[in-house]
């Protein structure tokens, strides 16, 4: 082109603008269907993405329902027990969370099946790794802290299906996949659980105080602390009081959001590392995990045990009201107590001396008995008098008061032949038969006589635990009736106060004779102690045998001599270090027994010779812990309670330690030496999984809360609905009793844990179910020194967050306060005799010793399920067993015992207690507090499941979801028209209901991001 | 070879013109080229506004409904006498309320609250107008509002997966907090109630409790902050889920046993008659009220609807309601049928079923 414009330019440039227009037109409407078909294809791109999505969530509801599936075939029957894999052996580290199922009525060691995807394909072999292509992370670094080598995983499962289009119709294509895991809730600590005791306004709980005492009775929920016994945070205080009331925290993650000591959140970090510890609450189907059927209500049937405990256990027939309009009418017959109760709410409590004959069984104790006799001739002229002197004590073995009220003591087998020898001739002066002079049996009197200027607060009532003394009355002669006794008199009176009776002989014995006294038989005293105003029979003793005397030491005639005595101790603590037969500790000799042998009782100091008690010899001997100085022995410190009885409704079998059953040793049930005993023809250790206790007593009618459900006495019983959809009404529970009193039926467990937990971090918080953080306080009774009691408004408080274990858990607030190493008034000097151990009533252990404990007892669980797989039942748990016998410092095995026998003794924790106290920690006392709680399997799981949309055509994955449910074993069969939750096992007449027990609920679902895994 | 170029050239050249039928000929076929380009364009754009503005109305609904079925399958019930689970239809039927027509509005809203057209609630020859018992879910839609897990990031417990209070409700409310445009759309809210207190003025789910219908979260003032409790009831714009959202309905289910044949009848709930405006979930799947019908059960099978305008739809709606109107009804329709008129041919409805996890104890 040249540099000027041709003339003809603007006619070419005009050449072809139609096209050109129409060009463009048609290049925008291009554009224009180009544009809107990529817009078009981003949205069904985008659709298709949330399609498949979709498919992925499908998917992992179908994987919730596959693991459901399994949970319910495997776990839903009673007979069933659960435990991780943690403990075993060569797991593998991603699978060590897999939760195990296992019969709880055979022994096999291999689990039923572990619960996790390919259990429904044939089982998982939990030692072979899962190949990362066939591997997805169920619980990972952002639930638990875990790393990927360490994570939950859970293998792929494929879902095929025929028909895929460019597939061979033969053959089948992958169009999604998933994964299960079931993790095991009850092993966890459940660490958010609220108190709500001070909802319980109903009788016998309509008072603070009486509320405030259901706190010591049974665990209310563990608590969260670091090994140094720092709570991480406490739901009972102030900030968080509010936070978990009414079951609020319900979900893992919501324990974040509780408040610490410093009113700061808990926060996430620490919640992930103890992912595997810790819950918010568990709750447990009341069932008996070894032959199967709901418990039964021993609140609804006592006499499910007997008749003698049903007479125990109503211990309102026995107790005295305690209103002060109540105690005023009493007086003056029995003794009105005083200082009088304040309220109804009172921390004492007396109950009235029963002798176990179609009533409970409430009795003193004989703990020291004295008598002795001489023989005096002053002159030629006169006769031979013989003189007769005794002397008992009777203890209150009780951690309450008792009405008193007048004994008797019947003594048979005084010595029918005794010689008085003329040690000057050398022969015998005369012979009498104590028996027909004193009468056989001799009856004493133990009179209850109050002192002038009553009321005298430490002679109002029988205080707990403490010695009264009697001696015989002065100067009178025997009589064929009941011989007059002295109360409140520790020392003997002289010869010639005594029991005089004349008697004939060799008149030429003149005062300056000398005589002995001959014995030619043993002596074996029988004493039967009897309840005055009705002859009943409260116990016999058999004293040791005493040994025959040849001859005493000769003495003057004229004078007071009483040459021979017997005399018998109950045996206690300071005597077993000498005779091996250990206090409180030793089959049959339980004080309490109706029928106390020699074995039960000492003849200390002297050993079985008579002549050694010829020396009137008093009471009071401070390194004993059964006896009493009267003239200054008022004191609290003085008192020994040992056993407690109940006077709110048993909330936990563990506090039938306290009841008495003839021939064992004393705390049987609960305890691994009465485990295998049988009492109404059940051996003791299965109660614990065959029984409970509602609360719900003939003389408590719950309330109802405004959602209509009844707010029982133990307020982790979680009332379930009808199945026709009614909240049960305690007519409804009352009518159980038709069917054995199964009012299980009706209820949860809340606080479950499993036993078979391993987790030393999991059994700590546990321990600790009974604590008394602020705000809350365990208030006790600020005894007067001086008395020995106190009004009831003299109160003391304990605010403490360590672990507590009470021996007396009804009742310790009566006997807390107690002075260490002084049993007596006065004293400066320590005593052996500690009887503020004994007071004490409650054992608290330190954050070192809750661990060294909850560790203990992780290994002796980790060993047995190592050995031969999870404890099958709490007996199992309770009783001794070989496996855990410890070995002496030459390697010998020594006796079987129980897990937390053998934890407990590990842990040293008695160590340092020199006397079977309530400072000497049992396994009964950790039942007190835990039996309600502890369980041999979980009911409550957690399901996490996976699910993928594939791609049919290319393999690869489209889409993934994530789901987490929380799923609860509850009561009522799985088809529960076919059959009532109470029937038993072996009478189910649904095959559903045989293949899959009692059903699982999902009681809270939720989706999960990656965040969440 | 001379081209037509070199024709027009030469005629130039020798001073001639097109001739008139050349002229003629010429306009005719550029006018039927520009007639054919115009009514191509006319549909491509029409077509374009149709489809851009379905599929962004289907991918509202979508995210809508996906939503839904996350928080609704992830509901909490416990059966503790609380109301775990509510809806309410409002029954102002003169948008004079706050519910939905928020304050700072130009004009009463004319959105009529029943006519035909909607999703009915239940087959009823209650077609009027006028009355709340008609067929449509009110003049805004259900207030829907229960417990559920959030899905948090859980960096911090205040963003941590735990249950909290959601509710769904519609308002129709500026977009803006200070509005220059007074326009008013219609809003979908999802409010998600803090899990737990940040500070002492701050509550949140755990501090206001599990009881939907607890004052704490319908206080009578609004004095609502975002993620407060209050929220529930007084939704802010920090909880705008969607726009263009004219309707929201739930229909709640339960299984009753069927007597007749043993098996398991699914049975509406809500609305449980015609009259039926609100439910409190307060009593397990299944179990009768003291009225003995089912109208306080936790629902286990939730129905979901939403109507949504399309882009143009939402334009002229709101031009429609805009003072002064932008639009105004033709001669024979009343506003009320005029606006439907408008939402009925710029609107599209959408449902799902969910079907809800959680059983209670």
């Amino acid at each position: 082109m040249g540099p000027f414009p041709s003339p003809f330019q603007p006619f070419r440039d005009q050449r072809g603008f139609a096209l050109l227009l129409t060009l463009t037109l048609l290049a925008f409407v291009v554009l224009l269907l180009v544009a809107l078909a990529t817009y078009t294809r981003v949205e069904t791109a985008v659709a298709g993405n949330m399609q498949r999505q979709a498919q992925a969530r499908e998917n992992a509801l179908l994987a919730l329902d596959v693991a459901l599936d399994q949970l319910q075939q495997q776990a839903g029957p009673d007979q069933r027990v659960t435990a991780t894999a943690e403990s075993r052996s060569g797991v593998n580290p991603q699978k060590r969370h897999y939760t195990g199922v296992w019969n709880g009525d055979d022994a096999e060691r291999s689990p039923r099946a572990w619960l996790a995807s390919g259990a429904e394909a044939g089982g998982v072999d939990l030692e072979a790794a899962i190949p990362a292509a066939r591997a997805v992370t169920l619980v990972g670094t952002r639930t638990d802290g875990s790393t990927a080598a360490n994570a939950t995983v859970a293998e792929l499962q494929d879902i095929r299906v025929p028909g895929v289009p460019g597939v061979s119709p033969a053959g089948s294509t992958v169009i999604g996949r998933y994964a299960w895991w079931v993790g095991d809730q009850g092993v966890k600590a459940p660490v958010a659980v609220g108190d709500s005791t001070e909802s319980i306004t109903f009788a016998p709980y309509d008072s603070g105080e009486l509320r405030s005492r259901l706190r010591q009775q049974i665990a209310l929920g563990a608590g969260a602390a670091d090994p140094g016994g720092n709570p991480f945070f406490e739901p009972r205080d102030l900030n968080n009081r509010d936070l978990v009331a009414n079951g609020k925290i319900a979900a893992f993650n919501q324990i974040s959001l509780l408040r610490n000591g410093a009113n700061a959140a808990v926060g996430l970090v620490p919640l992930q590392s103890r992912f595997h510890i810790w819950s918010a609450n568990n709750f447990g189907v009341l069932a008996n995990p070894k032959l199967g059927g709901l418990r039964q209500d021993l609140s609804l049937m006592p006499d499910l045990l007997g008749k003698e405990f049903a007479a125990w256990a109503n211990y309102e027939s026995y107790m005295e009201e305690p209103t002060p309009e109540a105690a005023a009418a009493a007086d003056p017959t029995p003794p009105a107590p005083f200082p009088n109760y304040s309220s109804a709410d009172a921390l004492r409590r007396r109950y009235r001396i029963s002798t176990g004959n179609d009533e409970a069984r409430v009795v003193p104790v004989l703990s020291f008995f004295y008598l002795t006799f001489g023989v005096r001739k002053p002159t030629a002229a006169s006769p031979y008098t013989v003189s007769l002197r005794w002397a008992a004590a009777l203890w209150n073995p009780y951690s309450s008061a008792l009405v008193p009220e007048a004994l008797r003591l019947e003594i048979s087998g005084l010595p029918n032949q005794v010689d008085i020898v003329n040690a000057d001739a050398g022969s015998t002066a005369a012979s009498f038969s104590l028996r027909e002079r004193y009468g056989e049996p001799l009856r004493v009197a133990l009179p209850w006589t109050l002192p002038s200027g009553s009321p005298v607060s430490d002679k109002q009532s029988w205080l707990p635990g403490r010695v009264y003394n009697w001696t015989s009355e002065a100067g009178a002669a025997p009589v064929t009736g009941e011989n007059a006794g002295r109360f409140d008199s520790a020392d003997l009176s002289s010869f010639a106060n005594g029991l005089l009776d004349s008697i004939p002989g060799d008149v030429s014995v003149n005062g300056s004779t000398r005589l002995a006294l001959t014995l030619p038989d043993s002596t074996t005293l029988t004493l039967r102690l009897v309840r005055a105003r009705d002859d009943a029979t409260i116990a016999t003793y058999t004293s040791p045998t005493y040994l025959p005397v040849t001859t005493t030491t000769p003495s003057l005639a004229s004078n007071d001599t009483s040459p021979l005595g017997f005399l018998f101790r109950l045996g206690e603590g300071i005597d077993s270090i000498a005779t091996g037969s250990e206090w409180l500790t030793t089959d049959g000799l339980d004080p309490r027994n109706v029928n106390i042998t020699a074995d039960a009782l000492r003849a200390v100091p002297g050993g079985p010779d008579p002549t050694a008690y010829g020396v009137p010899i008093r009471i009071y001997e401070p390194d004993r812990l059964l006896n009493r100085d009267k003239t200054t022995g008022t004191s609290y410190d003085e008192d020994v309670p040992v056993f407690e009885l109940p006077r709110t409704p048993l909330l936990s079998l563990g506090i039938l330690q306290h009841f008495p059953i003839e021939g064992l040793r004393p705390f049987a049930i609960g305890n691994p030496w009465g485990s295998t005993a049988e009492l109404n023809s059940i051996r003791m250790g299965e109660f614990f999984d065959r029984f409970f206790f509602s609360g719900l007593t003939t003389a408590v009618t719950p309330s109802v809360t405004v959602a209509g459900d009844l707010r029982m006495p133990n307020p982790l019983l979680q009332p379930l609905r009808k199945l026709d959809g009614a909240k049960p009404d305690v007519a409804d529970l009352r009518d159980t009793i038709g069917s054995g009193a199964r009012s299980s039926r009706y209820f949860l467990q809340g606080g479950a844990f499993n036993i078979n937990a391993t987790s030393t971090a999991a059994w700590a918080p546990v321990l600790r179910g009974i604590r008394f953080p602020a705000p809350q306080s365990f208030t006790y009774l600020d005894v007067s020194e001086a008395t020995g009691t106190a009004e009831d408004t003299a109160t003391a408080s304990v605010q403490s967050g360590e672990a507590h274990f009470f021996r007396f858990s009804q009742s310790a607030q009566e006997t807390y306060k107690a002075n260490p190493g002084l049993a007596e008034t006065g004293s400066a000097v320590s005593s052996p005799a500690n009887t503020h151990l004994f007071r004490r009533g409650v054992r608290a252990l330190s954050a070192e010793q809750v661990s060294a404990l909850a560790m203990r007892i992780g290994e002796l669980v980790t060993l047995k399920l190592r050995t031969d797989g999870p404890f099958r039942s709490l007996e199992e748990f309770i009783s001794p067993q070989s496996l855990f016998a410890g070995v002496d410092s030459s390697g010998i095995p020594g006796s079987p015992r129980s897990v937390l026998e053998a934890a407990i003794a590990d842990s040293e924790l008695n160590a340092s207690i020199a006397e079977f106290s309530s400072q000497w920690l049992t396994q009964g006392d950790i039942l007190t507090a835990l039996a309600p709680v502890l369980f041999a399997r979980s009911d409550t799981f957690l399901i996490r499941s996976y699910g993928e949309a594939v791609n049919p055509a290319t393999g690869a994955t489209e889409g993934r979801a994530w789901c987490e449910a929380t799923v609860q074993r509850v009561p009522e069969y799985f088809d529960a028209s076919a059959d009532d939750a109470v029937v038993l096992p072996d009478a189910l007449t649904s095959e559903l209901n045989l293949r899959y027990g009692r059903r699982f609920k999902v009681i809270s679902f939720r989706w999960l991001t990656r965040s969440d895994i | 070879m001379k081209t037509a170029g070199s024709r027009d050239c030469e005629r130039v050249r020798r001073g001639r013109g097109f001739t008139l039928l050349e002229v003629l000929v010429a306009v005719g076929v550029t006018a039927l080229l520009a007639g054919f380009m115009v009514a191509i364009l006319t549909n491509v754009t029409g077509f374009w506004s149709r489809t851009s503005g379905r599929l962004s109305a289907e991918a509202q609904a979508r995210y809508i409904l996906d939503q839904l079925t996350l928080d609704l399958q992830a509901a909490w019930y416990r059966d503790d006498g609380n109301t775990w689970w509510a809806a309410t239809i409002p029954v102002n039927v003169t948008n004079a309320g706050t519910l939905w027509n928020n304050t700072g509005t130009t004009t009463t809203g004319i959105k009529p609250a029943n006519a035909a057209g909607s999703l009915q609630l239940i087959a009823t020859g209650n077609w009027g107008e006028s009355g709340p018992t008609g067929p449509r879910f009110g003049v805004a839609g259900t207030w829907l509002r229960f417990f559920t897990t959030k899905r948090g990031s859980n960096a911090t417990t205040d963003t941590s997966s735990t249950p909290v209070a959601v509710a769904y409700q519609i308002v129709r409310r500026a977009t803006t907090a200070t509005p220059t445009n007074l326009d008013r759309r219609y809003l979908l809210h999802r409010t998600e109630v803090r899990p737990a207190a940040n500070s002492p003025a701050r509550s949140g789910t755990l501090q206001a409790g599990f009881n939907i219908a607890a004052g704490v979260y319908q206080p009578a003032a609004n004095t609502a902050q975002p993620r407060d409790p209050a929220e529930i009831r007084y939704p802010t714009l920090n909880s705008v889920l969607a726009e263009n959202v004219i309707d929201f309905g739930v229909r709640g289910y339960v299984y009753v046993s069927d007597a007749t044949t043993g098996g398991r009848q699914l049975t509406r709930i809500f609305p449980f008659a015609n009259n039926d405006l609100a439910h409190t979930a307060n009593l397990p799947a299944g179990v009768t009220n003291a009225a003995g019908n089912y109208t306080n059960c936790f629902p286990e099978v939730v129905d979901v609807m939403v109507r949504v305008l399309t882009d143009e739809g939402a334009r002229l709606i709101a031009g429609y309601e805009a003072n002064p109107q932008r639009l105004t009804a033709p001669v024979g329709r009343t506003p009320q049928q005029y606006w439907w008129d408008l939402a009925m041919a710029n609107s599209q409805v959408f449902t799902r079923r969910i079907i809800l996890n959680t059983q209670p104890l």
